[in-house]
């Protein structure tokens, strides 16, 4: 249900709007120029697209409808000013290629552009009267050349529309043609985008490699008024439906999605921000104090306080490219000793930073002719250790010398889990694992893996291995579930039971998300998850037995004790949530 | 004996995250208040833990500016909040009250009248609640 409050009149509620079919999949509102009119864009869920697809649906919100008195009861639906409105118009567009377009022309004709959802990859650009609903003027693009052209935009004024090739930017440059005659006006070596009920157009320049992307503000004879260069940089890729156009300023999120942002058009200057907080994580993201959260913010990695979310320093890396999350290489390194952050930058580059002011110093990458990838950093900070091509075998690059160092062998398998100090690896066979000295991947320790079970993880220091019993490999037996956990004291050799907590729901859905061992190893810790429950579950690795359970929030994926072991951090949703034994005063 | 097991166990249960207690500002405001320091996690003191604190703001999910004030609307799960660029603080549109009249109304599109007059809200009921 759509809603419509008169904020000149006691916030009082007007208008009460329910689209029969797209109740539930409305993507974005928005008001015509004479106010008078909704836009809804939807999603349409058609089979003829292929794909997603938009259908824009026309409101006339109907303002100066006055009911009459001697038709029938006002207070049925179709008589009453709160429901009063009339859907005038709809058009299906398929969105799956580039996202469909739409905009108000100078005249306050409606105007969508995108491909025909009836007729496939037939690009249409349609102007509709929007008091009348009737379509005004239609442009169709050719399909019959190659590297397949699509239409980008359309001028405010309908005098031309935008071709691109699909295969932009390597293609030859945008075209304007005349919105009548197809005609070619001229052509424009960058992406335009016409900003909706303004004078001005965005242009980005996608030529360049990497970030950040270039944005202009020109006029309507294409004309460059200014560049977008103010921090944060403004977040903008082909994504239009990201951008407000409000009162001739443009409204989007900032680069690293840690703000709102608003810019005046005329001047590309930042106005204001709305902050955001929202946290994603890297690999190990709190820091060896507990104080910092490592935040990844791509293209950017702030360092958060861990006590009041306030940004200690951002960090951005030194090849203009974003700091690889969601990868398994993905640490931060702190050399303590020399007050260094290390963390990789590309490929084959790792960035230096001042551990306290997070200022870069400079930048050490591996010399080799072939792809890299798995690219880490022994604890002693001397050599980077790395794969290339479709290897697994291991190479060593030190740092100091600039040379590639031998290697005896590499272990069998992937690599499982580092230690917390980064002095050991582990790696994983479908039989067993390997535990080696990451400075040298020799002297390994092989560790069986128990038929029927599924390593988990390891403790910080790989003192303990935890197991969960899989039941893809061996058929579970009434008394057995999914949810068994067996510990393995990698010392004595011996495996402990971990109690069973409650079934709460039927295994077959019920799982557990992940796990974490306290740096002291006496707990551990899981996110279980459920259709209806979602919370930490809590066991004494020493016994074995459980010790409770809280309920966490439904988003909860991932959770790290600090290093000092006083706190849980729970991620959920973007929001971190700190668990610990409040300090009581006397 | 299922149901035994459950009410033992639930003993021992501490509900940390109450619905109430998962509550945090709306108004992209931070933690700030000094926190204290916690004692270590042990399996003696669980029956201790709490949520100290959360830190971060809830996603939002569309936002328009206001075109006569510098103003920004903003919908998150807990309903529809104005933000002021010049004083940096939200209040919450309390004419419209999806929560906590009735929490099973979420609120998700915003947009403003080219006048600044009329404001659109798109809420959906989560059955889900």
């Amino acid at each position: 249900m759509i809603s419509i409050y008169d904020l000149f009149d006691n916030n009082k509620e007007i208008k009460s709007i329910i689209h029969p079919r797209y109740e539930y999949r409305i993507r974005s509102l928005e008001f015509s120029p004479d106010g008078k009119h909704l836009l809804m864009a939807n999603d349409g869920g058609s089979i003829g697209c292929d794909g997603s697809d938009i259908v824009y649906s026309l409101v006339d919100l109907m303002f100066d409808f006055e009911p009459v008195s001697t038709e029938s009861s006002p207070f049925e639906n179709s008589n009453h000013p709160l429901f009063t409105y009339e859907i005038i118009y709809e058009r299906n567009l398929c969105s799956h290629a580039l996202l469909a377009y739409h905009m108000f022309s100078d005249d306050g004709s409606l105007v969508l552009v995108g491909i025909n959802g009836i007729s496939v990859w037939k690009y249409e650009v349609v102007s509709i009267d929007i008091n009348t609903g009737q379509e005004l003027s239609k442009y169709t693009v050719s399909q019959d050349k190659p590297g397949g052209l699509h239409l980008f935009s359309v001028s405010q004024d309908l005098s031309y529309v935008i071709e691109a090739s699909y295969a932009y930017p390597s293609s030859p440059p945008v075209e304007l043609k005349d919105f009548k005659t197809g005609e070619l006006i001229q052509t424009f070596p960058d992406r335009i985008y016409h900003l909706n009920q303004t004078d001005y157009i965005l242009s980005s320049k996608s030529s360049s490699p990497g970030f950040p992307r270039e944005f202009k503000i020109l006029d309507r004879a294409l004309e460059e008024i200014c560049t977008f260069k103010t921090q944060p940089s403004l977040l903008l890729e082909v994504h239009r439906s990201r951008i407000r156009i409000t009162d001739e300023k443009l409204i989007a999120p900032t680069l690293g999605g840690q703000s709102i942002g608003v810019w005046d058009i005329s001047s590309c200057e930042l106005l204001w921000e709305f902050p955001l907080l929202s946290f994603s994580s890297i690999k190990n993201p709190i820091s060896a104090t507990g104080e910092v959260f490592f935040n990844d913010t791509s293209p950017y990695l702030d360092a958060i306080s861990l006590e009041t979310g306030e940004r200690k320093f951002r960090l951005s890396s030194s090849i203009g490219k974003s700091f690889i999350g969601n990868q398994e290489d993905s640490f931060v390194y702190e050399d303590i000793k020399n007050n260094l952050l290390y963390i990789k930058a590309g490929e084959r580059t790792f960035d230096i930073f001042d551990l306290e002011s997070g200022k870069w110093l400079k930048s050490v990458s591996i010399s080799a002719d072939q792809d890299l990838h798995e690219v880490f950093i022994t604890h002693d900070f001397s050599n980077m250790v790395y794969r290339s091509g479709s290897s697994l075998r291991f190479y060593y690059w030190d740092i100091t010398n600039q040379e590639k160092l031998p290697l005896q062998s590499t272990p069998s398998g992937y690599i499982f889990q580092f230690s917390t100090k980064f002095e050991k690896i582990a790696f994983k066979t479908e039989e067993y694992l390997t535990i080696c000295p990451f400075k040298t991947l020799e002297n390994c320790k092989r560790l069986d893996i128990p038929f029927g079970y599924l390593p988990m993880v390891f403790s910080g220091d790989f003192d303990k291995l935890l197991f969960k019993r899989n039941k893809h490999e061996q058929a579970l037996s009434d008394n057995e579930s999914e949810l068994d956990l067996k510990l393995f004291n990698v010392k004595t050799n011996s495996f402990l039971t971990l109690e069973a907590t409650p079934k709460l729901y039927h295994e077959e859905d019920a799982f557990y998300v992940t796990f974490a061992f306290s740096p002291t190893e006496d707990l551990l810790v899981a996110l279980y998850n459920d259709p209806n429950n979602h919370e930490l579950h809590i066991w004494n690795s020493k016994t074995g037995a459980p010790l409770g359970s809280f309920n966490v929030p439904i988003s909860a994926r991932e959770l790290w004790f600090t290093p000092d072991g006083s706190k849980i951090v729970v991620l959920a949703g973007g929001i971190l949530y700190i668990i610990g034994v409040p300090c009581t005063f006397p | 004996m299922k149901t035994i097991k459950r009410i033992l166990f639930t003993i021992t249960v501490l509900v940390l995250f109450g619905s109430s207690a998962l509550a945090i500002p709306t108004n992209a405001t931070f933690h700030t208040s000094e926190p204290e320091p916690s004692p270590v996690l042990t399996p003696d003191n669980v029956n201790d833990w709490k949520l100290l604190y959360s830190l971060g703001t809830k996603r939002v999910y569309d936002y328009a500016l206001n075109p006569t004030k510098p103003e920004l609307v903003y919908s998150n799960e807990d309903g529809v909040f104005f933000y002021d660029f010049i004083n940096k603080t939200s209040t919450p549109f309390t004419e419209y009250l999806p929560r906590p009249a009735d929490p099973s109304w979420k609120s998700y599109n915003v947009a403003f009248s080219p006048n600044g007059r009329y404001l659109a809200i798109r809420k959906i009921h989560d059955f889900n609640l």
